[in-house]
């Protein structure tokens, strides 16, 4: 074996805990914010907060009940933030390289999906609470509980993992984006996300029932009014086994060491 | 003629002992189903042995063949057939050989542009294993070797293209690995830069033992380093051995470079058509080989036919690697190898 000077201050590669190789791997995810973040937190509250508004101004009162505004702007938000931001952050990856970077890094590909979905996680997560803090500041009383910080969580990684998955497969950049800016007006528009089952015509409910997002916006909707039932507990079983599939179905997918 | 019987130095079907790369057999054909029965091998039949502590050259024109290969040896493309053993493990295997041992730096190093320039070396150095300590250290000590303290702190993706590739350069160089894979290291640099990179790499190479593989169409620089070279060209490995080697099999020919004047170009041109041994390399621009007994005869024969009052310029030149490529391939090494699979 072949040894070279630096030798005695390197850890043999096959034995880096994979805690320390996923923390290099979100902090250079969260070292890429540093120049965008303002546009992507904007973003991220400002379109939620005007579908809203033009939905309020069309529809009135009739549109929904607060739980409702509130819990689908917070899903609106992570659809146009983190759907679309790793689905544009991983076909950027691969089309231009920087997964062949990283293969030829002691990486597993599963470590980077997260990190790069973590990250995402991490910069919607105060437009989150800033909803729901502008919620509170109209009056609208809501609780605020360990249960919202378990489901956005989750919401976020199942989003993301979708357009992980659009980043990975789609054939180039431009295509990505198309087949990502269909996928969020489906998950916008399909199930109770901002406006209640029974208002909407049966397809779209049964387009949604297939939908992560219906999911969480309706764990989310338990979660602020503190009602706890099957429902709720499903919602949150449907999101775990969605995200722990989602994220090994884009790691399968990603092209990587010989593939 | 002289390459017409080339038999590679290193051949042979078992590893050589304690070679660090061997290729056997490799061949790579993209597509699939019956596209795959269709297009043509991007690389076919490769054989190769890389030594220790040598620095490799990889010499073909685009589509060659030389990317796919490469990508073959740090295991981001598979191999139709054939197989290759890093340091006796076969990658295919083994993938953990190739993060453990090489640092490869693509044609295209897009990766980490939104690190800063230190940061870029540093996470490199931390995954491979360096410790945080021995990682900054690095980091630090590259940035200075490399001349880029003055934009350390600056993002890379807001660096001039030369920048950019000196610190992906570096921070393909930090950790110390035994194997360096560089695609084009030069590409995109000015003379002061691309002669900068050759000399580090020299140092390196001398310093650590470093076995380096280099791809590169700069011939000309590059032969100033490579020890040993395999020229690529429709796929496949048309030469291969010591640099020495192969332009001694060359230097009984002496070439003679012509600069026509544009003016009277198309009469000198008609003379030189009808000559043995010359060559057009670009508009304006013929070379003519002839065998060096008699060369200087030869010489003034030529420059009298083709008259002096219609050249612009002539040099009388001997071998270089750059000869030994154009015998190998029949053509300059700017030219594109075409008709070859794709992504090669």
């Amino acid at each position: 074996m072949l040894t070279t000077e630096t030798d005695q201050y390197r850890a043999d590669p096959a034995n880096l805990s994979p805690l320390r190789v996923f923390w290099d791997l979100l902090l250079i995810q969260l070292a890429n914010w540093r120049w965008s973040w303002p546009a992507t937190m904007i973003n991220g509250l400002l379109v939620p907060l005007t579908v809203l508004f033009f939905l309020k101004a069309a529809a009135g009162d009739n549109l929904a009940s607060a739980e409702f505004l509130v819990s689908g702007n917070i899903i609106i938000s992570l659809i146009f933030t983190t759907m679309y931001g790793t689905s544009a952050r991983f076909s950027f990856m691969r089309t231009f390289g920087v997964l062949d970077y990283y293969a030829t890094l002691p990486v597993s590909k599963i470590l980077l999906v997260l990190a790069v979905n973590t990250s995402f996680l991490i910069l919607t997560l105060p437009s989150s609470l800033l909803t729901i803090l502008i919620a509170q500041l109209f009056g609208l009383q809501f609780q605020l509980n360990i249960f919202f910080f378990l489901i956005v969580p989750l919401a976020s990684f199942s989003l993301s993992a979708v357009g992980a998955f659009v980043g990975v497969a789609a054939p180039n950049f431009d295509t990505a984006n198309t087949i990502t800016g269909i996928l969020q007006f489906l998950f916008m528009g399909c199930g109770p996300i901002l406006i209640q089952a029974e208002r909407l015509p049966d397809f779209l409910n049964a387009i949604g029932r297939l939908l992560p997002s219906t999911y969480a916006a309706d764990a989310l909707r338990h979660s602020l009014t503190a009602n706890y039932d099957l429902t709720f507990l499903m919602d949150l079983a449907f999101l775990v086994i969605f995200d722990f599939l989602a994220m090994l179905f884009v790691a399968r997918r990603m092209e990587w060491r010989r593939s | 003629m002289i390459f017409t019987n080339y038999e590679p130095v290193n051949n042979t079907k078992s590893p050589a002992a304690g070679a660090v790369y061997h290729i056997e057999n490799l061949t790579k054909v993209y597509g699939k189903g019956k596209a795959l029965k269709t297009a043509k091998p991007a690389n076919q039949s490769i054989d190769l042995d890389i030594r220790p502590g040598e620095v490799f050259g990889l010499l073909g024109s685009n589509g060659a063949g030389k990317s796919t290969l490469i990508r073959q040896m740090v295991n981001l493309v598979a191999p139709t057939s054939g197989r290759i053993l890093l340091m006796g493990q076969d990658i295919a295997r083994h993938p953990g050989a190739v993060t453990r041992y090489v640092a490869y730096m693509p044609q295209k190093p897009h990766a980490l542009l939104d690190l800063t320039a230190e940061e870029a070396i540093y996470f490199t150095g931390h995954m491979r294993g360096l410790t945080r300590p021995a990682a900054r250290h690095e980091a630090s000590r590259l940035v200075e070797e490399w001349g880029l303290g003055d934009v350390r702190k600056k993002a890379v993706r807001h660096l001039s293209g030369g920048q950019h590739r000196l610190v992906s350069l570096a921070a393909t160089l930090t950790g110390n690995l035994p194997v360096l894979i560089l695609d084009e290291p030069t590409n995109e640099l000015d003379p002061a830069f691309r002669k900068q990179v050759w000399e580090q790499l020299v140092q390196v190479n001398q310093r650590q033992g470093t076995t380096i593989i280099l791809v590169t169409h700069n011939v000309q620089e590059a032969e100033r380093v490579i020890q040993r070279v395999a020229v690529m060209s429709q796929a496949r490995i048309v030469g291969l051995g010591r640099v020495s080697e192969l332009k001694a099999q060359l230097e009984q020919e002496v070439s003679l470079e012509l600069f026509l004047k544009p003016d009277v170009a198309a009469a000198a041109e008609i003379v030189l058509e009808t000559l043995t041994g010359a060559r057009r390399l670009q508009p304006f621009q013929w070379r003519v080989t002839v065998e060096r007994a008699g060369g200087e005869e030869a010489i003034h024969r030529i420059l009298s036919l083709v008259k002096l009052e219609r050249l612009e310029d002539f040099r009388v030149h001997t071998t270089s690697l750059e000869d030994v490529y154009m015998k190998l391939t029949g053509h300059p090494i700017s030219t594109d190898d075409t008709g070859q699979g794709s992504q090669g």
